[in-house]
Formats: C-alpha cells, structure tokens, sequence
C-alpha cells in the first residue's frame, strides 16, 4: 500500500529478475489454454466472428441435430440466485457477527464453536439430507430452496470471519460512539460498519464467487430444466446424449459465464487486498 | 453534583471490582480517582458513563437518578485511553460528531467544532484523518471531541498513559485550562499520583474496590489515613521503620524519641511503623540530640539541589534528603565501607498501626501542621 518505492541493489534486482522469470514459466501453461479458450470462442471455420454467441440473444441450432434454447433465463435465475445469496449472506453473517463479537448472551461459547465445527465439516455430505429436508418443507426444486441452502452452508465461514474484524475494534471506540449520543445500532451505521469494511468485502467478493460458480447444488437440488441456471446450462449441452462437439460454442458460454466474475472482481481488487493486507484477519 | 451511593459492582458474578463504594463531588470540581490497576477506579468511571451497568447503588446527577439512563442520554463527554477516534472521518467530523448525534445543523456544528479546535489549537490539522496526527494531537482532538456539546461531566480515562513524558506535561496542562475556562466538573482516571496531584482539586484513593482516602492533594501527603494512602503518595515515596510504643516514647532498634505527635488511644506496646518523608529527617554524620537512630548507609546520589541518602535501618530501607552538598564525598566513602550515619524523626511524622496499617496520629490536634 505504501506508496514510496521501495529501492532495490544491483543484485536484489537480478533475483527479482529471476523471479519473474519463472513466475513466467509457471504461468505460460494457463496463458496458453486462456489464449486457445479465446480463439475456439471468437473464431468459426478460421475466421472472426460472433456466431458461436448466437445462444445469446435467440435459440441456436448445432449442426441442424440439437437446438440450444436462448440463454436468457439462465442467466436471469443466476444472477437473481447469486444477488439473493451475497446480499442475504452479508447482512446476515454482519449481524450474527457482531453479536458474537460484542454482545453477551447465553449459549454465545456454544454457537461459536459451533461455527468452527461447521466451517470444517464438508457440507457435501449433507446433500441428501438436505433434499430430504427441502422435500418435507415442500421447497425442493425450487430457486428459493437452493438459495436457502446456499446461505446457510456458507454462513458459519463468513460469520467467522467478519467476527474477527469485529474482535479488532476496540471497544473504546464503540463505547465513544455510545457516549457521544449513538444508539448501538446509529453507532454501529456511522462507524462501526466503516471499520470492518475490508471484511465485508472479503465476504462479498468470496460470497459472490461462490455462489456464481456453485454447480453441485443446483445440479443435485434442481432437477428436470424447470429452472435453469448458468451452471446447469453450459453442462445440458455438453451431455453425452446430445453428442455435439461443439467446442467454440461451449467456449463462448464460458467466456460469458465469466463476464460478471471478471467485472466483480476489477471493481473490487483494490479494496479487497487492502482488506487482505491491512488486517490479515480470517481466510 | 454527582453522589455515588453504595455502588457496587460484579463481574461473572464472582469477581467484586466495587464494593459499597460512595463518593460526592461538587460542581465545578476536578476530582481524581486514584489507585493500582485493577482498584475499580475504571469501573467507577463506566459506571458513571452508563457503559457499565452497576449490580447494586444508585448514581445521582444534581439530584436525578440516572442509574438507569444510557449514555447518550446523561450529557457526558469521555476521553478514552487510547482516543478511540473514528479513524473514516476526518478531525472536523470527529469533532463534530456528537453535534451531529444531537441534530444540530451542518453550519452550527462545524462553526463550534472550529471553536473548540481553536481554543486546543488544533485548528489547522481539521482537515486530517487521525491517523496523520501524532499521539498529543489526537489526544487534543479527543478533548475537543469530549466538550464540543458542552457536557455537565467531563470524565477521563487514564487519558495520558500512551504519551511520553513531555507530552503529558503538554497535555496536563491543556486539560487544567480547559477546566478552569469552562468549569465543566470532571473527573480523571489515573494510576499516576503526579497527575493527579497537578490536577485535581480532590483524590480519591482506591484499593480493591473501596475508597482509602477522599482527600485534597496536600492532606493526602500530609495526613495519610493509612499505610496504603502513603505508599502512594509522594515521589521519593515515604520512608516506613518499625518501631514499638512505649509509653510516651517511641522505640527503633535500640533508640528511644520521645513521641512528638499527639496520638489517638491506642494499646501501649504495639507494633507500629513511622512513616516519615525524606525531606523531614533531621541528618547527621555523629549521633546527635536531633538524629539518635544510626543509619547505615548503602549509597548516596547528587541530585543537583540536594543529595539523596540511601540507608537502612534494621530491615527498613530509608531515603533521606541531605541539604548540606559538602557532606558528598564523606558520603561517598562512608558507603563504600558501609559505615554509618544517624537521622531523627523530625517534628511531624505518622504512625502506623502494624495491625491495621491506620494512622493513629491525632490531627486534630496537631498544631500548624
């Protein structure tokens, strides 16, 4: 962050050099396959073009054998489901945070732990259970079911974390705010909440990612195409049955399933290494 | 007028930090809490912010009960040990802040903002975030902070422990001004006797949750109520030698002194210690009518207008003031064979019971003392 440059001798700069090289080395294998990801998307029979992102905007034929519907909805119900989990995941793990962090109430040791066991307890394994769950509470194959679901699998990490940023404050600055003619929760609005603001990035970003690219949720929880989402979109024409090989258009779909990451993530870096780099909380 | 009845204070039920604590402090006035970390003095102070909420007693703002009240609602400013300043605002909007908590308008809030700021002289850092000031001037903007909405309590918190000497000479001075300007009553948290003693008009000495002393600076050096109250006062700290009553004479290893104070009645025999400071020990090298008690002496240091003995008597270890500078080398040498010199007890010392550590002088009875 600091913004004086930091002044290298003659021989720091030949192993940064070194360095660099084979940073290079390691990362031209992925260079490669994004280059070759981007050429199969942009190009149809050798030479430009934006056919294979027909699916876009109507329906598309492949080879006059399989039609793949427009992308639309999918794209719709994705984004919906990602918004929906971020949102809900942030304010809900920012409250449950904080009353962790500061207030005192009973059973508040047993929850905490509760939130480590479960961070490390591998969620997949309750898929079925969850199903069963959903079945009983009449939710299964719905989109509010699986954002439910999503939440609640991730929020034991993001509370745990954004707990953490909440330990950091000290409490004479909560006590100042209380002094000074703040409620908890005008305290809590005014300042609290700009002092724990690299944390609630870092959850976002994290929340946000996670739910764009969750695919064994919707793939287990939603079944037949009633609700499509990206994930199950790209995966529906890569089926065996369908036995199309179009690779230009499954990389087109690809580059635009990365678009919203790819956006999110240039809006957010600067703020997210700062939260990385000035705290060193969570994660 | 703040009135502390009876206050008591539990921590997980089990952990008493105050205990049938009582103060009252007077409009207007700089009062001191005093004592080792751990006495309760923060937890007082809490309670009287509304932060903590006090098992058991009830405090009285000017005769209202605000046991109950939160914070915001007892019209306090705080300054904390550490600022606790809004690091995202600017010094302006620090200063502003409690304003804005009251609805006042962006104008009147920034234009009293400026005027406290002007009279800590902070004026031209408004436009910083704290973290660009040193640790004096975020502590001047915790002021400013603390008396922008001109409260009827000033209260705070150990509010020079993170500065380094001359600062908080700086700052002590800053926060005396600022009372004797506004007249706000407040009350300072502590654990150095120095600052309290420049400070305040009365100290209150604390230890494990209960009052020792509530006092003014001077009588609490003067007329400590009990050994606690004099191990804390005063910089050499009191000298203590045991001793035994006898009669009407006082006995220390060998030597007899007749008793010079006018004691309240106590058992004849008892163990007691003298508590004597440095500055009034009559000195000399040969025993004499005024210095009967031999004192070996261990080391001597030349503190420019005096010197400063170091000494035993028995098992006491004692610090006498010698103002006769020549006696230096005399000293010196006496030291390096570990000979010895003698000191007396003076005109105005203590005693105190070994028992209960109380003061059994009389002063009542003392004359001009």
């Amino acid at each position: 962050m600091s913004k004086n440059k930091v002044m290298l001798t003659k021989r720091e700069r030949k192993r940064q050099n070194i360095a660099i090289a084979v940073m290079f080395l390691f990362i031209l294998p992925v260079a490669v396959m994004f280059a070759s990801f981007f050429l199969m998307a942009f190009f149809k029979d050798g030479h430009l073009s934006l056919e294979n992102f027909e699916f876009v905007i109507r329906p598309m034929k492949l080879r006059d054998q399989t039609t793949i519907p427009a992308i639309g909805k999918a794209l719709r119900n994705s984004v919906i489901f990602t918004v929906c989990v971020t949102i809900m995941e942030v304010i809900t793990s920012l409250m449950a945070g904080y009353a962790l962090s500061r207030l005192d109430f009973r059973g508040r040791k047993t929850i905490q732990g509760g939130l480590l066991v479960l961070r490390m307890f591998p969620t997949l394994l309750l898929l079925i259970a969850v199903l069963y769950v959903l079945m009983a509470t009449k939710m299964a194959n719905s989109l509010l079911g699986v954002v439910l679901v999503a939440i609640s699998f991730r929020l034991p990490g993001s509370t745990y974390i954004i707990k953490n940023f909440f330990d950091g404050i000290p409490r004479d600055i909560e006590n100042s705010t209380l002094v000074d003619g703040c409620t908890r929760f005008s305290g809590f609005r005014q300042v609290i909440i700009h002092l724990v603001k690299p944390g609630i990035v870092s959850i976002t970003v994290f929340s946000f990612l996670s739910a764009w690219s969750n695919f064994i949720l919707f793939n287990t929880l939603l079944f037949g195409n009633r609700t499509p989402v990206m994930a199950t979109y790209i995966r529906a024409i890569t089926r065996n049955e369908q036995m199309i090989a179009s690779f230009n258009v499954v990389a087109a779909m690809g580059i635009i399933y990365m678009l919203p990451v790819l956006v999110f993530f240039v809006m957010t870096q600067k703020q997210l290494m700062e939260g990385n780099i000035n705290t060193s909380k969570g994660l | 007028m703040i009135e502390i009845r009876n206050l008591r204070k539990e921590f997980n039920h089990d952990v008493v930090a105050l205990d049938n604590f009582s103060l009252t402090i007077e409009d207007g006035e700089f009062v001191a809490l005093l004592g080792p970390s751990g006495c309760g003095k923060s937890t007082t102070l809490n309670c009287l912010a509304g932060l903590l909420d006090p098992t058991s007693g009830i405090i009285l703002f000017n005769g209202q009960d605000v046991t109950g009240l939160e914070p915001r609602e007892r019209n306090i400013g705080m300054v904390f040990q550490s600022y606790a300043l809004y690091p995202h605002l600017s010094v302006l909007d620090n200063i502003a802040f409690p304003l804005k908590q009251k609805k006042v308008d962006k104008e009147t809030r920034y234009r009293k903002a400026r005027e406290v700021a002007k009279v800590l002289q902070i004026e031209h850092l408004l436009e910083r975030k704290p973290h660009e000031l040193s640790g004096g001037q975020q502590q001047r903007v915790a002021m400013c902070r603390a008396i922008v909405k001109e409260p009827d309590v000033l209260l705070l918190d150990e509010p020079m422990s993170n500065l380094d000497a001359r600062l908080k000479i700086e700052i002590r001075e800053v926060i005396k001004d600022i009372h004797q300007k506004l007249g706000i009553t407040s009350i300072i948290v502590t654990h150095d006797q120095e600052e309290a003693m420049a400070l305040a008009d009365r100290i209150a000495i604390l230890d494990c949750g209960k009052t020792q002393q509530f006092d003014t600076p001077d009588n609490l050096y003067e007329k400590p109520a009990n050994l606690f109250v004099a191990n804390f006062m005063g910089n050499p700290p009191m000298n203590f030698i045991k001793a035994r009553l006898e009669g009407n004479r006082i006995r220390i290893m060998d030597s007899y002194i007749n008793i010079e104070m006018p004691l309240l009645p106590h058992e004849d025999g008892s163990d007691v210690k003298i508590g004597t400071r440095s500055h009034k020990m009559p000195f000399s090298l040969d025993r004499s009518e005024d210095a009967p008690i031999r004192m070996e002496v261990r080391n001597v240091e030349n503190l420019g207008k005096e010197l400063l003995v170091y000494g035993s008597i028995g098992d006491d270890e004692i610090r006498v003031s010698v103002q006769d500078k020549s006696l230096y080398s005399e000293l010196r040498s006496r030291a390096g064979r570990k000979h010895s010199c003698y000191v007396g007890l003076g005109k105005s010392y203590n005693v105190f019971m070994t028992s209960d550590g109380n003061n059994i002088v009389d002063f009542k009875e003392v004359k001009n003392a």
